[in-house]
């Protein structure tokens, strides 16, 4: 005796085969066939046929050649759907008599589904994609020793920090700055909103290699000069509550009590998903 | 002997399993060992024998693979799996009990 699984796994190979490697499945049938045919001839010739007569009686005895070709892949694709047929009734008897067994798998299943999907929308977002960024290999975040160890690091630098290294020729080719300022409430028109905002450096966009989507691009000179003001939406922000509207260039916001102009919108791809990250001074 | 008689509906299986419980066969040798057996009384037409064969081996009672045949012509032999033989056992016991039946009716009723 074979374990109980293996007819059932015999069945599985063989309509794989049937599916995936139809040639190979017709191949062997004409062999299957014409060995037949040729058998039928050799009899034929035996019993002193003349060969000419003996392949016609042989085909004439065997038949549609073909007819028995169609009838054979009928046979197994008909089969395939039977199969699949009489094994979701067999599933669905099952279920109907334990119920509670029935849920129980249900929701295992359910479980299980789920909590990979899970783990794997973290590992897919953390490890296999990059950042929708040009050189993201190239890109470092700068910390310092934050306490009298060195196990514990901080994003905090002074500003006169920033700008030391920022000018220094090595060993970055561009540093910017960012300051994440956190939920904040935002009027753009009528209607007030809480959003995300991060304050950055005016050579933010250039230094990660992010294109826009919409506008001008920022330029060091937006902050340096003193003008500030001018706002980055995200795409995502622009979206939602835009309607991705071109028109929105240019409009005046406000953040607190505080004006902005909305200078431009990074391309999609670039784009992060929060809503807003608005552009003040160094 | 009159003409080859058909094949009673339902039996081509069971001589088809029987048939290679012995030893793996190709197609015309099954057919050949049929009619032999039967003192020629039996005949299986090609156009039922191989979409049979076909059938069997999706149900994953018999199982075909390519070999050479003694003349040194490629064949698909086909050999009898476990899941067959069982299967045979079932269809010996169940063509006992039909024939006897009609046994019975014919010989005393």
């Amino acid at each position: 005796m074979s374990w109980p699984g293996s007819r059932s796994f015999d069945k599985l190979r063989l309509r794989f085969r049937s599916v995936a490697r139809r040639t190979g499945v017709d191949e062997q049938l004409d062999a299957e066939l014409a060995f037949h045919l040729d058998q039928q001839i050799v009899e034929n010739l035996a019993a002193g046929m003349k060969a000419e007569e003996a392949g016609f009686a042989a085909r004439r005895v065997i038949g549609g050649i073909a007819q028995i070709k169609d009838q054979c892949r009928d046979t197994r694709r008909v089969g395939w759907i039977m199969d699949a047929a009489s094994d979701v009734r067999f599933a669905l008897h099952t279920f109907a008599r334990a119920p509670a067994f029935a849920a129980t798998i249900v929701g295992t299943l359910a479980l299980g589904i789920g909590a990979n999907t899970a783990v794997f929308s973290i590992a897919d977002a953390l490890i296999l994609r990059t950042l929708p960024l040009p050189q993201p290999a190239r890109l470092v975040q700068v910390l310092q020793p934050d306490g009298p160890g060195l196990e514990q690091f901080g994003e905090r630098f002074s500003l006169e920090d920033y700008h030391r290294m920022r000018d220094a020729p090595r060993p970055f080719a561009q540093l910017a700055a960012e300051t994440g300022t956190g939920q904040t409430s935002m009027l753009a028109g009528v209607s007030e909103e809480s959003v995300r905002r991060d304050s950055v450096s005016g050579n933010y966009f250039g230094a990660l290699g992010i294109t826009a989507a919409m506008g001008r691009t920022i330029l060091p000179e937006d902050v340096e000069g003193g003008r500030g003001g001018v706002a980055v939406i995200s795409y995502a922000f622009w979206k939602n509550r835009f309607n991705l509207d071109p028109r929105v260039i240019g409009r005046s916001i406000r953040i607190e009590k505080d004006h902005f102009e909305i200078a431009w919108i990074p391309s999609r791809r670039a784009s992060r998903t929060d809503p807003m990250a608005a552009l003040r001074c160094e | 002997m009159g003409k080859p008689t058909d094949l009673v509906q339902g039996t081509l299986d069971l001589l088809i399993l029987k048939t290679i419980s012995l030893e793996p066969a190709h197609g015309w040798a099954i057919a050949k060992r049929i009619q032999q057996v039967s003192n020629e009384v039996l005949q299986v037409q090609q156009g039922s024998l191989y979409p049979a064969l076909h059938r069997l081996e999706q149900q994953g009672w018999i199982k075909g693979r390519m070999d050479e045949t003694e003349t040194g012509r490629t064949a698909k032999f086909y050999s009898l799996t476990a899941a067959g033989r069982s299967q045979l056992e079932k269809e010996l016991a169940s063509w006992d009990r039909l024939s006897s039946a009609i046994n019975l009716i014919a010989r005393l009723a």
